[in-house]
């Protein structure tokens, strides 16, 4: 098939324009000095190739643009550990559902749960994770474990369940080994004594 | 040797914060249990339906958490216990699992954890 010979291979949909705002950011421009002389395929739109044009570059630059804004949504994250660490103890204001300011705490097991499941919090967002902040502040902890794995796909769901019964057998492991070491101790501590108390008996 | 009252007093506070530790601990696992068990039961009734194989790794998963819960002194209910061990041996041995049976299982997985959290609901 020779250049610019292309068929739609989706009629429904059609490539997207740039708008005027766009064509002024000099990262569009840029995606376009870059690529402007080569001849690409677009399997979502059309088979064949053709030249590059503004809609090729509008969807490069949509997809660059949505790595960015996933960024900044981590940065609130990192701000609010930052922040929750610095200020231990003293409550900072989320807004509730209704919109009214609501004075919350966050302890070390809320940071340390923060921290553990950053990837989850994130896909959750910010306005679900305040409210994962207040259910916690008050004690609802059900509730607030519900609110954030609610936003998630049900495999990774099924996976974190096997990651947890893995996480089980750990602690269950650990505590045995906890609890034989105590009984050595006892034991070695019981023998002392005994011994001490027929010492002096004797 | 002895050890004189302030001594005592640490050795007892040492081995009452070891013991509530590991409870916690656990608790919150079962916690994170429970509501994961919740959330994919509301799925399974949604359009959001587990595929066979993820229902299946649940079954395996739920059987681990169960036995380390009993080792543990949890009670299991033995209805939930037995169906998770029976399952769980079918799936081992690549028997086929009608879906609507891996559904009723997490169903009564859901319970199970309700009952061991005494969470009313």
């Amino acid at each position: 098939m020779s250049r610019d010979e292309v068929h739609p291979t989706n009629p429904q949909e059609e490539m997207p324009n740039p708008t005027p705002e766009d064509m002024k950011d000099p990262t569009f421009e840029a995606i376009w000095q870059a690529v402007k002389t080569w001849d690409v395929s677009c399997p979502e739109y059309y088979s064949g190739y053709c030249g590059m044009n503004g809609s090729h570059v509008k969807i490069i630059y949509d997809a660059v643009k949505n790595v960015r804004t996933k960024g900044l949504d981590e940065g609130w994250f990192d701000q609010m550990i930052t922040r929750s660490t610095e200020s231990q103890n003293s409550p900072i204001t989320v807004k509730d559902r209704d919109g009214s300011d609501l004075q919350v705490k966050i302890t070390n097991a809320v940071i340390e749960y923060m921290v553990a499941n950053r990837f989850m919090i994130l896909k959750a967002g910010r306005d679900t994770f305040k409210q994962f902040l207040y259910l916690c502040s008050s004690g609802q902890d059900l509730a607030a474990l519900k609110l954030i794995y609610q936003k998630m796909d049900t495999s990774i769901l099924v996976n974190m369940y096997a990651d947890n019964a893995v996480k089980l057998a750990e602690i269950y492991k650990q505590d045995q080994e906890t609890k034989a070491f105590w009984i050595q101790m006892a034991t070695t501590l019981g023998g002392k004594i005994i011994s001490l108390a027929l010492g002096s008996i004797i | 040797m002895r050890y004189n009252r302030q001594q005592q007093v640490v050795i007892f506070v040492a081995l009452t914060l070891v013991l509530v530790g590991c409870t916690s601990r656990t608790k919150e696992v079962i916690k994170e249990q429970y509501v994961i068990t919740d959330i994919i039961c509301d799925r399974i009734d949604s359009d959001q339906k587990p595929s066979r194989d993820e229902l299946q790794k649940f079954v395996l998963g739920t059987r681990a958490t169960f036995d380390i819960l009993k080792q543990k002194g949890k009670t299991i209910s033995i209805d939930v216990y037995a169906k998770a061990s029976t399952l769980s041996d079918r799936i081992n041995n690549k028997e086929d699992i009608d879906i609507e049976e891996l559904r009723q299982f997490v169903k009564m997985t859901r319970d199970a954890y309700k009952l061991l959290l005494g969470e009313e609901k």
